[in-house]
């Protein structure tokens, strides 16, 4: 063990003194580090704009739709689809009738609405019931603030009380007016949900079409986005897999490269090593010299190659961890890099090898 | 004492170079290979030095059978017992002096600390008059095959084989490495010296001559 020891520390005292070969395992590794951080995150980032552009596109949002009423849909369902663990949030919207700010204006459909969403921010200074518009909708009505009085098709007026913004896969409503009643109880006609998951719209559904409590036979449609989830799987897939491909070029072609360049340095001192097995050293004493030559620069370089990628990152998503992982992967390469020589040099026929020029 | 019985030995199957030669050198002797190129001068003396295992016969070293060991067993022996002196000296052009004369302490596992004293010593006590911790390069041939003669006496070998030493020095050179291998035998070592030099084998106490 003392020998061997001794035979690893003799190969790191050989990596100082061959300055060109040291430099060129240093280089090679620093850029395989980098190469393949800058590879991956590439793939993160494409990925994670897939994800986001999905996202905005409504992939984990579910529509049920009971467009004539019949299902006697109450807003209590909401409250139970909105109640389960893999959904975000629900919200749910009545029956449409026309309201207009004068006679002969422009009339704006307006309904009323049950729960809470992100994408549908509520303004009201009271908790009267009334109606609430959006900037479109209060263009339209000809209301400069939102604040006033309308009427419904029936000539009865209502308060406007507030205003709301829809944003995301609710924007639509924007053309609406959204009436505000804590008394309201249904029926729904319109419910929109979220999943937590994109994988789980399909459940989530079905789950919530069997807490809606509607009439049996009536006409409930649900729109689940389940092709815009399996194209995110499988757009997730390719990339996950095209940047594992780029990580791993970059890996098999730094060992193809650091094993080139130790060969090509045992080569060019095929003498040493006949030596050394003169001087005593076993075969195992030499494999231990050229793998300690190869890995005296790749451990300090890979930490460099570390250090470059970190700070070349910017805002990427790769973590730290995966930094460092790449890193001791890239020593593993330069290692695994150093055998085949090392096996070489631990084959050559001394006497052949004192006879080199 | 070293004794080579009918060894034979050769680079390609059923052509030996070296075929059933015996040579017996004994103790406090400077010994010759002689013979033309070609003979197996250096594959004699690098089979005496465990280098490679003869196809046949046998070697031993103060009665001691070393034809059977393993690779690792005769390396190990090479490192306690056997010095090496080659042609140009072979140094490593990358490391100075100082590390060349203790490289066997790599493959030894003794303390380099130890062995640098002790190699500045020997430096100094053959006279070699170089910087220690220049690079090989800035010494002549002659100081290079000096600084090679003090890395084989380094670990106080039994033996001290050299493939033709005075190859490329001239007369005055030549006469200092002959020197020192010379009070090396006197002091009790076996040198065996592969050469063609007629200087070299004057100097000896005995020559065999291999067939061509």
């Amino acid at each position: 063990m003392r020998r061997l020891l001794s035979a690893t520390l003799e190969g790191a005292r050989v990596a100082r003194a061959q300055v060109v070969v040291s430099a060129l395992i240093g280089l090679i590794s620093i850029a395989v580090v980098v190469t393949a951080v800058e590879a991956a995150a590439n793939s993160i980032d494409a990925q994670s704009a897939v994800q986001r552009d999905l996202e905005a596109s409504g992939a984990r949002t579910i529509l049920i739709r009971d467009d004539t009423g019949d299902g006697s849909i109450a807003t209590a369902a909401i409250s139970r689809i909105a109640g389960m663990s893999n959904v975000e949030w629900a919200v749910g919207f009545g029956k449409v009738g026309d309201v207009t700010a004068f006679a002969g204006g422009t009339p704006v459909a307006a309904s009323p609405f049950y729960g809470h969403s992100p994408d549908l921010i509520v303004t009201a200074p009271t908790a009267e019931a009334g109606l609430l518009v959006s900037r479109l909708s209060s263009n339209t009505l000809g209301l400069a603030l939102p604040l006033g009085q309308v009427n419904n098709q029936d000539g009865a007026p209502e308060p406007v009380i507030g205003s709301f913004v829809a944003m995301g896969v609710l924007n639509d409503i924007s053309t609406r007016a959204l009436r505000l009643d804590s008394t309201w109880t249904g029926p729904v006609t319109f419910i929109a949900l979220q999943a937590r998951r994109g994988v789980d719209v399909g459940s989530v559904a079905e789950e919530a079409r069997s807490l809606l409590g509607a009439v049996p036979g009536s006409a409930i449609r649900l729109d689940v986005p389940t092709a815009l989830n399996d194209a995110r799987e499988r757009l997730d897939t390719t990339l996950v897999g095209s940047g594992r491909a780029a990580v791993a070029i970059a890996l098999i072609a730094g060992l193809m490269f650091i094993s080139a360049t130790i060969f090509a340095g045992v080569l060019g001192r095929r003498r040493d090593y006949g030596r050394r097995r003169a001087l005593g050293a076993s075969r195992g004493q030499l494999v231990a010299v050229v793998v300690a030559q190869t890995l005296t620069p790749a451990i300090p370089s890979s930490l460099a190659g570390c250090l470059v990628a970190a700070s070349t990152l910017g805002s990427s998503l790769a973590k730290v961890e995966f930094i460092a992982a790449t890193g001791t992967l890239t020593v593993l390469v330069a290692l695994l890099a150093s055998l085949v020589p090392a096996a070489f040099v631990a084959r050559l026929d001394p006497l052949k090898s004192l006879r080199v020029a | 004492m070293i004794q080579m019985d009918e060894v034979s030995f050769g680079y390609r199957k059923d052509d030996p170079i070296i075929d059933r030669i015996s040579l017996c050198a004994e103790r406090g002797t400077m010994t010759a290979l002689t013979g033309p190129s070609g003979s197996g001068k250096s594959t004699l003396l690098y089979l005496a030095g465990l280098m490679v295992a003869p196809w046949s016969g046998s070697i031993a070293v103060d009665g001691r059978e070393l034809t059977g060991l393993t690779d690792l067993e005769r390396s190990l022996f090479r490192g306690r017992n056997i010095g090496f002196v080659f042609q140009d000296g072979c140094l490593d052009a990358s490391r100075t002096v100082l590390d060349n004369v203790i490289e066997g302490t790599a493959y030894s596992g003794e303390a380099r600390g130890a062995a640098s004293e002790a190699a500045l010593l020997l430096l100094e006590r053959l006279g070699i008059d170089v910087d220690p911790h220049r690079k090989p390069m800035a010494i002549s041939g002659g100081q290079a095959q000096r600084v090679a003669v003090c890395r084989a006496l380094l670990p106080n070998p039994q033996i001290v084989l050299a493939d033709e030493p005075t190859g490329n020095l001239d007369d005055l050179s030549a006469k200092v490495v002959l020197d020192e291998l010379q009070a090396a035998a006197r002091s009790g070592v076996v040198v065996v010296i592969a050469t063609h030099d007629g200087r070299v084998v004057s100097r000896c106490d005995a020559a065999v001559e291999l067939p061509s």
